[in-house]
This record gives C-alpha cells, sequence and structure tokens, in this order.
C-alpha cells in the first residue's frame, strides 16, 4: 500500500488509528498487536506471498538475538551465532538484489548459456528491515541491546510508517517508546503534529516530485541526443525530483508515526544546501549514514588508528599528516564504506561508480580542510562571506549532480552521453552551446521551441529551489515541538516561520491537504521503493 | 579523577582535533552542535581519550553516548574499573 493512495488515506490509516487507541485504553498488548497486525497487512498489500517472507526473516533473527542474549557469557558461542545470523540476512540481500542481476550479466556476457536462471522481484523493503535486524544483533552480541519480548520486537521491525523505505531505526530509541503507556493512550497534541507533518510531506512527492517526474526520465531515456540547456534542465529536475520524493517519503513517515506517539529520527536535514560533500553526507538520507558510520566505518577506521598507535606512527594532524597517513587513517575506510553504502543501491556498475565518485568526493575535502589554506574567521566582509558561501554551495551541488546522473542512468555509457550534452558535446540534432541558451530563454518568453518545453520545467524547478534555499525545512517549522529525535544542523533559513496549533494554520494546512488530494490520483511509486 | 577534570582535559582534545582551542563544551553539548565534529573526526577524539587517559573503549559502547556528559561518564567509569 503506498502513503499516497486513496486507500491508504482514507480506510487504512483512520481505521488503524481509530482502533489502536481503542484497544489502548484497554489492554497495551492489544494495541501492539493490532499494529503488527495492521502493518503485515500493509506489508502484504503489494504481493501476499511476501509475507511469508517477512515473517521468516523477523522469526530467524529473533531466535539468533535470543540465543546470542543467552549465550552473552560464552562469547565465542554467541559470536558463531552472530555470524551464522549475519550470514543469513546477508545471503538473502545478496540472493534477490545481487545474484540474478549477476547471473543475468554473466548470460549476457556468453557464459553459462545452457541455463535458465528465472527471475525473481525484489522484495519491498528488504534492504531496510534486514539492515534494522542486523544492527540488533551486532548490539545484542555488543550487550547494546536487550531483547524485550517476541511482540514488541516485531513491532518495532514491522511498524509500517518505517517498513519499506526507512528511516533505518536503533532498537535503542524505538523499543522504550512502544514499552511506555502514554504511547497507546491518545494525544490530540501529537495527533495535530503528525498529521501535519504528513501533508508537508505527501505535497513534496505530489506537488513537486511528481510534477518533476517526466522531465527526469525524459532526460534519462535518449541521453546521447540533448541539447546543452536540456541536459542541465533535465539533470537538475532529476536531482530535485529525488530529494523531494525520498524527503517527502521520510517526512511522511515522521507524521505517521508521530499521529500513534512514536517519533523517529530525521532523515534529511535540507541536504541540497550543503556548501561540503561532508556536510551533505550527514543532511542527506541521515538514517543510512549513520547506520553505515556505526557498523562499518567506525570498527575499521579505529582498528587501523590503534594499529598504528600500536606501531608508534603519528595520528592524523594537519600539519604532520604524511600522504600514506592520509590514505591508510583516511582514504581507506572512507572508500571502503562509501563503495559499499554505493552497491547497497542494487548491483549496478553504476552503483559501484557513484560510491568510488562519493568517496572521492569525501578524501578531497578531507584534504582540503586538512591542507588546504585557513580561511580568515575575522574581518571578512559580508559579500565575501556570501561568495564564499556561494562558490561551495555551488561546487557542492554540482558534484551531486554528477553523482547523482551515474546513480539514475541504466548505464554508465547513458551517464556519460548525458555528461558530454552537458558540456555542449550531445549528438542529436537539437542544438547545444550558446544557441541552446538563447533559444531556452526566447521559448522561455513565449517564443516556441518546438522540441522542448522549458517554461513548465524552468517553474517547477525555480519553485523546488526556492523551498530548497530560502524556506525552513520541516524540522526547523516543528522545531518547538521537536519533530524529530535527531538534532538539526542547518542554519536557520532566510525567512523562518513555525507551525502553531491555531486557525490560521489549521486552514493554510486543510488547503495544502486538499490540493495534496487532488493530485494523489497519479498513486506513483517512491523512487528508493527500489533499493 | 573528578568529572569537571575530566571534562576539561576532553575539552582541550575535542578543541584540537576540531581546530579550535576556545572551544566551549558542557555536558549537553552534542556533536553536530560542533563545527568540525563529523564521522571522521570523533575516531580521532575516541583515539585522543584513549591515549590521554589510558584506557580503551569497545565499539558497542561508543554508540550508546548521546552527548559530552555521556562520554565524560564513560571515561569516569573506565577509570574506576582500571584501578
Amino acid at each position: 500500500m503506498l502513503f499516497n493512495s486513496i486507500t491508504f488515506l482514507v480506510f487504512f490509516l483512520p481505521g488503524s488509528l481509530l482502533v489502536f487507541y481503542l484497544l489502548g485504553y484497554f489492554q497495551m498488548n492489544a494495541a501492539k498487536f493490532w499494529l503488527v497486525v495492521v502493518s503485515f497487512v500493509f506489508y502484504a498489500w503489494w504481493n501476499p506471498r511476501l509475507f511469508l517472507l517477512l515473517a521468516g526473516s523477523i522469526i530467524f533473527n529473533y531466535t539468533c538475538g535470543y540465543l546470542i542474549q543467552k549465550n552473552l557469557e560464552r562469547p565465542k558461542i554467541s559470536s558463531i551465532i552472530l555470524t551464522l545470523g549475519l550470514l543469513g540476512n546477508l545471503g538473502l540481500l545478496f540472493y534477490f538484489k545481487y545474484l540474478l542481476s549477476l547471473l543475468g550479466w554473466f548470460h549476457e556476457k556468453g557464459l553459462f548459456q545452457n541455463y535458465s536462471w528465472g527471475s525473481a522481484i525484489l522484495p519491498l523493503g528488504i534492504s531496510f528491515f534486514t539492515f534494522t535486524q542486523i544492527g540488533f544483533l551486532i548490539d545484542t552480541q555488543g550487550g547494546n541491546a536487550r531483547e524485550r519480548g517476541f511482540l514488541e520486537y516485531v513491532l518495532f521491525v514491522t511498524f509500517f510508517p518505517h517498513l519499506i523505505a526507512g528511516p533505518i531505526l536503533h532498537h535503542r530509541e524505538i523499543m522504550p517508546q512502544f514499552a511506555k503507556k502514554e504511547t497507546y493512550t491518545h494525544n490530540w497534541n501529537n495527533i495535530g503534529i503528525g498529521i501535519s507533518i504528513f501533508i508537508f510531506g505527501l505535497a513534496k512527492k505530489v506537488i513537486i516530485a511528481d510534477q518533476l517526474a517526466p522531465v527526469a526520465n525524459d532526460i534519462f531515456k535518449h541521453t546521447a541526443e540533448k541539447h546543452v540547456v536540456e541536459a542541465w534542465a533535465g539533470v537538475m529536475c532529476y536531482s530535485l525530483q529525488l530529494y523531494f520524493d525520498f524527503a517527502g517519503y521520510s517526512e511522511m513517515a515522521l507524521g505517521l508515526a508521530r499521529m500513534f506517539n512514536v517519533k523517529f529520527p530525521a532523515n534529511f536535514d535540507s541536504p541540497l544546501k550543503s556548501k561540503s560533500i561532508i556536510d551533505f553526507w550527514q543532511r542527506w538520507h541521515i538514517t543510512l549514514t549513520r547506520y553505515l558510520t556505526l557498523y562499518l566505518y567506525n570498527p575499521v577506521a579505529l582498528w587501523i588508528m590503534r594499529r598504528r598507535m600500536n606501531k608508534g606512527l603519528a595520528l592524523l594532524k594537519a600539519d604532520e599528516t604524511t600522504l600514506g597517513g592520509f590514505l591508510e587513517m583516511l582514504a581507506a575506510p572512507t572508500i571502503y564504506t562509501i563503495v559499499l553504502a554505493g552497491v547497497w543501491h542494487g548491483a549496478g556498475i553504476q552503483f559501484f561508480i557513484y560510491g568510488l565518485l562519493h568517496s572521492f568526493y569525501i578524501c578531497v575535502n578531507h584534504a582540503w580542510r586538512m591542507f588546504g589554506p585557513k580561511a580568515p574567521i575575522s574581518s571578512i566582509s559580508r559579500f565575501w562571506s556570501w561568495f564564499n558561501g556561494a562558490w561551495k554551495w555551488g561546487l557542492t551541488y554540482l558534484s551531486v549532480l554528477i553523482s547523482l546522473i551515474v546513480f539514475r542512468a541504466k548505464t554508465v555509457t547513458d551517464a556519460w552521453n548525458l555528461i558530454q550534452c552537458m558540456i555542449g558535446r550531445g549528438t542529436g540534432d537539437s542544438p547545444g552551446g550558446a544557441q541552446g541558451v538563447v533559444e531556452s530563454i526566447l521559448d522561455y518568453f513565449g517564443v516556441a521551441v518546438p522540441y522542448w518545453n522549458y517554461t513548465n520545467c524552468l517553474i517547477t524547478l525555480g519553485i523546488g529551489f526556492i523551498f530548497i534555499l530560502v524556506l525552513p525545512n520541516v524540522l526547523q517549522i516543528f522545531e518547538k515541538e521537536g519533530a524529530s529525535l535527531t538534532n538539526i544542523r542547518s542554519a536557520p533559513a532566510v525567512f523562518s516561520f513555525q507551525w502553531q496549533p491555531n486557525i490560521l494554520w489549521g486552514f493554510l494546512l486543510a488547503v495544502l491537504a486538499l490540493v495534496d488530494l487532488l493530485m494523489v490520483a497519479g498513486n506513483t511509486e517512491f523512487l528508493y521503493f527500489r533499493f | 579523577m573528578t568529572q569537571p577534570e575530566i571534562l576539561e582535559r576532553l575539552r582541550k582534545i575535542i578543541g584540537q582535533v576540531v581546530g579550535n582551542d576556545q572551544i566551549a563544551l558542557n555536558n549537553g553539548t552534542t556533536a553536530d552542535k560542533v563545527p568540525g565534529w563529523d564521522s571522521f573526526n570523533h575516531i580521532n577524539i575516541i583515539i585522543g581519550a584513549e591515549m590521554e587517559f589510558g584506557i580503551r573503549f569497545n565499539v558497542a559502547e561508543l554508540e550508546s553516548l548521546k552527548n559530552v556528559g555521556d562520554f565524560v561518564a564513560l571515561i569516569e567509569q573506565r577509570l574506576i574499573n582500571k584501578k
């Protein structure tokens, strides 16, 4: 079931909320059980057979967690169980996400011609619920998670607002909330805040992302035949589509959870405002970055640093670092983590390149911080301060844009073609370079250019950028109400305002909700359902 | 060692790592409020603290730190266990 479908909005959500609070009034466990049931229904709506997969994964992981906890005092045994648990989870991911693509690729290259490998659909949310449970197993082994009973565990994994596409939750932040009695008593304030956040998220999806989709899809279809402005506009549309789609989804999840008195961590904190790549990774898909840092980066980086310390080698300091030290302590763990983050998205070589590109960016960013000129903090004029911010923002956005071309394109050749078009080397009959720019401006003022309608695209892009660069994000609008469990990194927006439970806000949100509903008809899937 | 003493020594380490000697910290400070305290510098701070106090953390413990106060408490606990 989709958050942006009429079935969900009109029947599923009100029904599940109402029964949840009614049951919670009498029996906490009955309300928990109800939430588990509706979450399974929500999941199985796409394909009832998926129910078995989800249930199987939960039973497997719960059993592993239980056995690890029972054997914590016998570290060897608990480590073996943890290893088996990890292998089971990663094996499942490998089978559905990589194996068949890999075999298909061999087939294309002329190997294993006599076999027919069949096909498997990628079960929705498999990366997300598998990651959540892997984290649980590792933390149980580290003594950081305690299993609180089967029903609580199932609820933690299946709770429908996060099940399909995150945010990737940490049991430590969620389990205590499900254990509280207040969670099961209706709270009008939380319901109001939840609905308001949800309306904003839905607007991001249906009013902006879905409007950008046709242009973005078109640009990646015939990548070699675009002229320069068309290519730039199309690629920028995609960057905004992806952001508004996924951020919108995450906000809907945040709002839905809040209606059930549960707070989620934030997933997006105005990432397209970032002025460095390091900053970008701390604000884009925050819960994935946090997850990778915790379970992939930290253990390896700590191991490398300690090994150096024991050998008496210097640790990283700006004025003492050698190239070897930089490569070992920073580049190696970064490349390993970020490439895996890329490959997490799927089997294509383009995801590998996406990871490589970003790890390169991050290393350059760190090297610049360490070895580059130190900016004078005082006595800088307002203009220079603005200029300094502007070029850093521009460079960051450009780097992200290039990586997203690789991310979205069907093949690496497609990505390369599109980049060629962006520098005016398109092979199609549409003009590039200066002529393209002039024509696009003419088109904007109503002089028709036959092959491309810029006006709508430019207007939507413009509106998108106003939202991104000028207005506060949802975390900021709901800052007083504590929209999420995470702190906000973004600086205050140019125009700042706060949500308030009053008639004016009620009216504005009702209008926005109405527009949302009118546009919902498209019923389009979310981009991150693919991963 | 008292908590304020630990906090002061930790403040110096963090200041060195993020390149701001004058940094002001209290128990409630969180990493996202300190410019430059990213995941990479986080590891530098952990290693710096291990060297400074002659202790060792395990990865799992570091996950549960919410703010500087938690970090100070963990160091204090480690120092007590060391004795």
